[in-house]
């Protein structure tokens, strides 16, 4: 081992971590090399300097009060008002009209056992108001039962009609996705932003769209989206998040309605489903 | 239509409470001495540490269950340093490498014995000193002197705190050292503890 070895080890030896494999070597070159002694013994006074002089303290009681105060605040705040878009949101099923029978259903159920998928990556849109965030975090609630649809039906004219008789002030979009088992629909009213939300099951895979009005999504002061998919809309009418290529989510605009769509699928297989020319969507 | 009830804290509200209560609070003395010396006060050390958690607590749902939570923390509060108090710093430190080597040089050439200087600089400086120096290192030598040298982190936490390899801590620790011993000496120098030319 030479002195530049030495250099790269001194670190090392100081804090007790030098391998067995190379302490013989180093020892050595220290018995017969004083300046790299020298530098080892004056590192590893810097070391013990820090350590005599700069101690390490217990956090002081007023601190942690303080920061336990803050975060109990915070807790109270997230339950109580939260009126937090996730907490208005696991209420919007209020405002979908009654149904009357037919062919269609309305189902509350629970969506038990189903493996955790690649959806859940999504980390980037973390903006309360980021549509591709709700989008996300309102298909982890419809995964987990904590959000139902307001009806189901295997006829996707039952839900057009749904969406017909519901307040949304926009022409709602029903993809058409081949292979679905069944649709569900309901719809939300929060501070004024109404959105149409549908949810397909298809064998072992789901997929969730969120509909907002063009207005709303591309220049409301209530919702957001990200810089780049506001030009790839603007550009194609299609985007797709590059940042995060497992994150199986698409959004497209058509007709002035931003439709957002999460799903278990992967990405590549949802774009075709919701861009084959038999499959594109359909407006009511 | 359906009435609103009375707000109250959901169960999932209160299952993200205890979680995040039982998994990051018992790290807040690490936070908490990496925040006093590099913020350099109590007041400052804080306020880092009480945004470090309320930030955390916010973004809970985007903590990876099972990795490293410490590193996780540690990299929000090292973040929230950067924002709170390096804004306006338009360029990274700069240090110039040979300026310690010069002084190493010149403990060489004036032959001093490190066993003397430890007993000098041991003996003599004060602890306001060697915070002073510590505080005066550039954030990225600094923080992995304090990780290692105060909070006793191993270099493979380290590396997991600061993203990077190894290598890089071992390399940021030898030359955060010799910057610390050279500032130091120049302390010891101006007080008349050791001679110098």
């Amino acid at each position: 081992m030479d002195c530049n070895g030495v250099q790269q080890y001194a670190g090392s030896a100081i804090d007790g971590f030098l391998a067995r494999d190379v302490k013989t070597e180093f020892q050595t070159h220290l018995e017969r090399c004083k300046p790299c002694r020298q530098e080892i013994a004056l590192e590893k006074l810097s070391k013990q300097l820090v350590q005599r002089h700069v101690s390490w303290i217990p956090t002081p009681r007023s601190i942690q009060t303080l920061v336990l105060t803050s975060l109990h605040q915070e807790y109270k705040a997230a339950g109580s008002g939260d009126d937090s878009w996730m907490a208005r949101v696991t209420r919007f099923s209020i405002l979908v009209p009654a149904l009357a029978g037919g062919a269609v259903a309305a189902v509350f159920f629970l969506l038990v056992g189903i493996p955790s998928d690649r959806s859940s990556r999504l980390s980037a849109h973390t903006a309360e108001n980021d549509i591709i965030h709700q989008s996300f975090e309102t298909f982890a609630l419809l995964k987990t039962g904590q959000l139902a649809p307001a009806l189901v039906s295997s006829a996707p004219e039952s839900v057009s009609a749904f969406f017909q008789r519901s307040s949304l002030q926009f022409g709602v979009q029903i993809p058409y996705i081949r292979g679905s088992d069944w649709c569900g629909g309901s719809a939300s009213d929060i501070n004024g932003v109404k959105q149409a939300h549908l949810l397909y099951k298809l064998g072992d895979e789901w997929v969730y769209v969120c509909e907002t009005s063009g207005d709303d999504a591309m220049s409301g002061t209530q919702l957001s989206l990200p810089p780049a998919a506001k030009i790839a809309l603007a550009r194609s009418g299609w985007y797709t998040d590059p940042m995060h290529p497992n994150c199986n989510v698409v959004v497209w605009k058509k007709d002035e309605v931003v439709c957002v769509a999460v799903s278990t699928m992967g990405k590549k297989q949802l774009l075709v489903l919701l861009t084959s020319p038999t499959n594109l969507p359909k407006q009511l | 239509m359906a009435s609103l009830k009375q707000p109250s804290v959901s169960r999932g509200t209160k299952k993200k409470h205890a979680e995040f209560e039982a998994e990051a609070l018992p790290h807040m003395d690490v936070l908490y001495n990496f925040a006093l010396r590099t913020a350099g006060n109590e007041n400052d050390a804080r306020d880092l540490l009480q945004e470090t958690y309320l930030k955390a607590y916010r973004f809970w749902d985007k903590y990876e269950k099972g990795t490293n939570i410490r590193a996780w923390l540690f990299r929000i509060m090292k973040n929230s340093y950067i924002n709170r108090y390096r804004k306006e710093t338009k360029e990274p430190d700069k240090v110039d490498y040979d300026d310690i080597e010069n002084f190493y040089n010149s403990i060489r050439a004036q032959s001093t014995d490190p066993n003397d200087l430890q007993q000098q600089l041991y003996g003599n400086l004060l602890g306001d000193e060697v915070t002073k120096a510590l505080q005066s290192l550039p954030d990225d030598f600094r923080t992995v002197v304090i990780l290692c040298d105060i909070e006793g982190l191993t270099y493979e936490e380290i590396a997991e705190f600061i993203e990077s390899p190894i290598g890089t801590v071992r390399s940021r620790l030898h030359r955060g050292r010799k910057l610390l011993q050279e500032t130091l000496y120049e302390y010891a120098k101006q007080q008349g503890i050791i001679k110098g030319d």
